[in-house]
């Protein structure tokens, strides 16, 4: 009950803040409207757009409706206007979408540009299904998001937002529901101050859990930043924050953050940048392992010669972090160096090659059943890209691998992906495109249970292949296949660890001058899960659409 | 202590590097060299760029910048055509014309010419700091300053073979020169590839753009100054913010969130990085085979408040 009167009484704040934001941008507006010449006449655009699907479904609809399926029998896809200047001075949008037993998803905004002030918001709401293969009540998500930005002249600036969130959402078991809700009330005021760039907020964020089961919090946050170029080529920049975290019957927990970048440009093709940067933690509630301090200093030198370009970077990362028990410090500290060569290689070809290792000294103890540390103690990355792009072509390839080391725990985790890619215009209205990608992963390790970690490691590939032809500029035909795969040990047999996705799209296209269109799709896609085989579907997707705008 | 020195030091060295820069200080660089030179005569209006320039004028007045520079009130220099494409009078100059023609300057004459306004909320020091600015992008990379009239730029789309499961695009932003994810997806290639995968954050979809977690210009601090009690996820992940009594520490010291998810898409359930209790062995080592519960770590039902409990720690209830 107090929580519901705590967000009352936070609504009444918010709306009285934005009240008197007005009033004060407002008062601003009558001192200072600028004399411009007469404003463009807003115009109204409804659109509309209505789709019929049927689903031709046979399997698992748990797993069919997972990601981005399309809505089921007559559906809503699109209904709404925006309505608005040609300057953007005005604007205001609706957008409803839903169907009578799929999601629902409403929302608007508006704008508006009124001489030194903006003002904006925007709601949103939306009910959706989780993805179980029974029934659970709908989720519920709404969003509020206000602000007002106002010149106040001299360069200076003040916005005022206010935002809430309210999320009720509900999983399969053991996860319990969520009933969450967010407010967010933001000032921030920012200008110029002594030839450099000065600015000051506070942010006030709270966060309450309806279930219960996590206590309620309150964050306000302080920060200020002052940048300016010190010398010709020499920028620098401070910042400062402090954030107090308060959770009833707990000891409030605070954070404080200080640092500084700055960039050099030692010369017109060369520059460095750096910044250290430091935060102290105070978190008396928590009982773990938790850091209590973190210093972090880095810098890159850049160089640009006439078709190349090369990074090198340095990062020091240093953490002071209380033990489990609270009994002790310890003081892990990393350091990181990275580079990046990037060249022009002929007309249309880029190629660029990046790699770097992060090496961890001072491993903390553990008072775990293994007192070895939990942390990688060296990481490397390689990373090599190369494209081309000619008039009716591009291609891309890109080769990463990333090798990941526990040198107490001897266990070595590597992975490697590569992916290559092309479009290519073979004439006129028909366009080709293709990408393939193939990830694998590789765990081993001399002793212990490392041996047997690999087979929790899957590769998988995909890859996606289209073509499209235009008839004319408003008929077209596409056709997409889609392939996901797995390829998992999975010793222990779970649902979801070995699949292949095979996805057709065909579809045909009529979009007249006006805007409106009309398209009709076929998708016979299959979902093949080899664990469990009640997982997988087959669906003969059949769409028909229209869309207007008036 | 050591945070002092390497302030110390940093100070040091810039007033050192300052001072020796102080000392070949030269003339601004083109294309600010224009603006400096300039009189007020030399600025000739608007009007008197459309008898040649006829389209690009008609189509100024779309942009979300004509507002800003019609104001009379500006200096000549940031009013109108002349205040991004330097004064109209040089330009006209036979013998030796002058002006700021984007399309043939590098990015980082392009960018320069930008800050000269945008400076005031993104100093130029931010902006050379950005990845996007040392990897030679330039603004106009992404942002087009002469957009068609609102409603008609929309062209037949036939891109669909490289989207094929695009369910609802959000309407492209103004400056922008077309729909936010396919412009960040031109030069990421194998970012938006992982968008294929089966578990993904619903980018294709259109529910998500990629400027809701990543901070394109450093002038979008200001809106995930919140996002950075526990980095950008929380923002939406709100119940996985803590403090908790009994912490999980990625938060603090790894990677965070990324220790164990894979943001943009992967081929295992829930975003995660490996599969099933693979994910948790890879640091627990020695839970690997003795600590066997049949299913993973969590949906066995027992580790079920894996981002942090305030009850048990050892995460078997929240």
């Amino acid at each position: 009950m107090q929580n519901r009167h705590q967000e009352t009484v936070g609504w009444k704040r918010g709306i009285l803040a934005l009240a008197l934001a007005v009033g004060v941008a407002g008062a601003a507006l009558a001192q200072d409207e600028p004399e411009q010449e007469e404003p463009p006449a807003p115009k109204f655009v409804p659109r509309l757009k209505y789709s019929w699907t049927q689903w031709g479904l046979r399997g698992s609809d748990h797993m069919f409706r997972r990601y981005g399926t399309p809505a089921r029998g007559f559906v809503l896809t699109d209904l709404g206007y925006v309505y608005a200047t040609d300057d953007a001075r005005y604007q205001s949008d609706l957008t409803v979408r839903g169907g009578v037993d799929q999601d629902l998803w409403v929302g608007g905004g508006a704008s508006m540009r009124y001489g030194t002030t903006r003002f904006e918001g925007a709601y949103r709401t939306n009910e959706y299904y989780d993805n179980v293969p029974f029934e659970i009540p709908i989720s519920k998500r709404q969003e509020f998001d206000g602000r007002i930005v106002q010149s106040l002249g001299q360069g200076v600036g003040l916005q005022v937002r206010f935002a809430q969130e309210q999320k009720d959402a509900y999983f399969a078991g053991p996860r319990e529901a969520e009933h969450i809700r967010t407010r967010t009330t933001d000032t921030s005021l920012k200008g110029k101050l002594l030839g450099g760039t000065v600015g000051i907020g506070y942010t006030d964020y709270r966060y309450w859990d309806r279930t219960n089961a996590e206590p309620d919090s309150e964050v306000q946050r302080w920060t200020a930043q002052y940048g300016r170029e010190l010398l010709r080529g020499l920028d620098l920049q401070a910042n400062y924050s402090h954030s107090r975290i308060k959770q009833p019957g707990r000891e409030d927990s605070e954070i404080e953050s200080v640092g500084m970048n700055g960039s050099y440009r030692i010369g017109e093709r060369t520059d460095l940048t750096f910044g250290v940067h430091r935060d102290k933690i105070d978190l008396p509630t928590v009982r773990t392992a938790h850091a209590q301090e973190r210093m972090q200093f880095n810098s890159r030198l850049n160089h640009r010669g006439k078709d190349w370009s090369a990074q090198v970077s340095y990062r020091h990362k240093e953490v002071e972090r209380i033990r489990k028990d609270q009994s002790f410090v310890d003081v892990p500290i990393w350091d990181s160096v990275e580079a990046k060569f990037q060249t022009k290689v002929g007309p249309g070809m880029r190629a660029s090659v990046r790699g770097g290792f992060t090496h961890l000294r001072g491993w903390p103890v553990m008072n775990t059943t293994d007192p070895n540390p939990l942390f990688w103690t060296d990481t490397r990355f390689a990373q090599v890209k190369f494209d081309r792009t000619g008039d009716t072509y591009a291609f891309y390839a890109i080769l990463d691998h990333r090798f990941r080391k526990n040198d107490a725990r001897l266990v070595d985790l590597s992975t490697t992906s590569g992916t290559l890619g092309a479009t290519w215009d073979v004439g006129p209205g028909v366009s080709l495109f293709g990408e393939v990608v193939r990830e694998t992963a590789k765990v081993s390790g001399t002793g212990g249970d490392a041996a047997n970690l690999d087979p929790y490691f899957p590769s998988s590939i995909s890859g996606a292949f289209g073509v499209s032809y235009a008839f004319n500029p408003g008929f077209h035909a596409t056709a997409t296949f889609t392939h996901v795969g797995t390829n998992n040990d999975n010793p222990m047999f779970e649902p979801g660890g070995n699949y292949r996705g095979r996805y057709l799209t065909l579809g045909l296209t009529h979009r007249a001058e006006n805007g409106a269109e009309f398209a009709v799709t076929y998708a016979p896609w299959q979902y093949e899960d080899k664990v469990l085989s009640s997982l997988g579907y087959n669906a003969s997707v059949f769409s028909v659409m229209g869309k207007v705008r008036f | 202590m050591r945070l002092e020195t390497i302030v110390l030091a940093i100070g040091m060295v810039s007033l050192v590097a300052g001072a020796a820069q102080q000392n070949r200080q030269s003339e601004p660089k083109f294309p600010l060299s224009l603006f400096a030179k300039a009189t007020e005569d030399d600025y000739i209006g608007s009007e008197s760029c459309a008898p040649c320039h006829g389209e690009q004028v008609k189509n100024f007045k779309y942009s979300g910048h004509a507002s800003y520079s019609n104001n009379p009130k500006l200096a000549h220099g940031y009013q109108g055509c002349e205040s991004c494409h330097g004064p109209g009078k040089f330009h006209l100059d036979e013998d030796n014309p002058e002006n700021i023609a984007y399309s043939k300057i590098t990015p980082k004459e392009i960018n320069a010419a930008c800050m000269r306004c945008h400076g005031e909320t993104m100093s130029a020091g931010e902006w050379h700091s950005t990845a996007h600015a040392q990897g030679n992008v330039s603004c106009t990379s992404c942002h087009q300053i002469h957009p068609k009239p609102f409603g008609e730029a929309e062209k037949p789309d036939i891109s669909g073979a490289s989207n094929p499961t695009v369910v609802a695009k959000p309407a492209p932003k103004k400056l922008l020169k077309s729909e936010e994810s396919k412009l960040c997806a031109d030069c990421h290639k194998s970012e938006a590839a992982q968008f294929r995968l089966n578990s993904h954050h619903p980018v294709p979809e259109g529910r998500l753009e990629c400027s809701d977690c990543h901070a394109v210009h450093p002038t979008n601090k200001s809106r995930k100054d919140m996002k950075s009690v526990k980095g950008a996820c929380v923002s939406c992940h709100a119940e996985k913010a803590g403090p908790f009594v009994y912490e999980h520490d990625m938060g603090t010291i790894g990677d965070g969130c990324a220790e164990c998810h894979r943001a943009h898409g992967s081929h295992n359930p829930e975003l995660l990085k490996s599969f099933s209790r693979g994910l948790c062995a890879q640091c627990h080592t020695e839970k690997a085979t003795t600590h066997y519960p049949g299913r993973t770590c969590w949906t066995a039902g027992c580790h079920v408040a894996m981002h942090g409990s305030n009850t048990d720690p050892n995460f078997l209830k929240r």
